[in-house]
């Protein structure tokens, strides 16, 4: 089981965009689908919403939870919360080299 | 919107159909969504694993080999008639060039009917009803001696599909087409028992027998398209 999102392929960004949603709490499909859109303005289709989840649930990166009426929340397992701290902590760092380049360069 | 979700393998509908068609409530979409669920089903139908593991994936394979040996009886038999339509003058008039190819095409095309229903036998376990594996067993019989050349074995065929295209509806294959495939293996008999009361001179009522090869290629085509015969739920994420 590999926790790496990137290997995903056209799923790594929605993967990503869903870890972030799912940090602050278990959502279910539609309200991850609204939040993503909020949190990144990237509108996330219903067919790739639901690949990127059962990616992720496969990896062991998010579990599902009883369903409430018919729809069913996901969250967070604590491979999860690790792999997304890293790929964080790694975009972060490539975004600082960048804005340090593009910095030097406009100067 | 929600008819798209037909589109998704089986194994992945029984664990995602549910909320899947919740979130499509909530959100109705334009024509982006229709195109990413379309993109979705593609990518759900080529990661069968996704949804279940590698039991569904087997499972997954087994329907598509099974559906393309349906098919491929379809064919061969579509193939087979076009032929005798084409160049047969009825007994007794010389034999066509194309003999040695309608021989052929009959051996392959009553091998592939024989497997695919022997597949459906063997795969669908827990699905069809039991009498549906006899009733497969008795049209594998029946198109195996057909093939080799007992034309009046369609008739042990006919049972067997009868038997097997009633225990399957609504499962495999939608209900109007295992009507239809009965239908149509019962138009290929008669057709061929009329040609050969007739002096095997009306070569134009085995035309009567074209519907049949088109049913092959239907079911064929709802079996790989259903996914897996077997319905039984599979964990979500186990492998």
């Amino acid at each position: 089981m590999s926790g790496d999102v990137l290997e995903l392929g056209r799923f790594a960004e929605p993967s990503l965009y869903i870890l972030v949603s799912l940090s602050e709490g278990p959502r279910h499909g539609y309200a991850i689908m609204v939040d993503v859109e909020r949190i990144s303005g990237v509108p996330l289709g219903p067919g790739t919403l639901y690949g990127a989840l059962a990616r992720l649930e496969r990896r062991g990166l998010i579990e599902a939870l009883e369903p409430e009426d018919r729809r069913r929340p996901y969250r967070l397992t604590g491979l999860g919360a690790a792999t997304l701290r890293t790929q964080l902590d790694g975009l972060a760092g490539f975004a600082r080299t960048g804005l340090r380049r593009i910095g030097g360069t406009t100067r | 919107m929600t008819r798209f979700i037909a589109l998704y393998p089986r194994a992945w509908r029984d664990r995602y159909e549910t909320e899947f068609l919740a979130t499509l409530e909530e959100q109705p979409g334009g024509s982006l969504d229709h195109f990413d669920i379309v993109r979705g089903a593609l990518d759900a139908r080529l990661h069968p694993e996704l949804a279940g593991g590698r039991q569904v994936r087997q499972r997954s394979l087994a329907a598509m080999l099974t559906g393309g040996l349906a098919a491929s009886a379809g064919l061969g038999w579509l193939a087979w008639i076009g032929l005798i339509l084409r160049d047969f003058r009825g007994w007794g008039n010389g034999t066509p060039a194309s003999a040695d190819l309608m021989v052929l095409l009959s051996v392959v095309g009553g091998l592939a009917a024989t497997s695919a229903v022997l597949a459906i036998a063997i795969s669908a376990g827990d699905t069809i009803l039991p009498i549906g594996r006899l009733g497969a067993i008795l049209a594998a019989l029946g198109f195996f001696l057909t093939a080799f050349g007992a034309g009046m074995s369609m008739a042990i065929a006919l049972v067997g599909v009868v038997v097997l295209a009633w225990s399957m509806a609504g499962l495999a294959i939608p209900r109007w087409l295992a009507i239809g495939w009965i239908g149509t293996t019962a138009s290929a008999l008669a057709a061929m028992l009329a040609f050969v009361a007739g002096g095997g001179r009306d070569v134009g009522l085995l035309g009567l027998a074209v519907p049949y090869g088109v049913a092959w290629l239907l079911v064929g085509v709802s079996i790989a398209i259903r996914g897996p015969v077997s319905t039984t739920p599979m964990p979500a994420t186990s492998d």
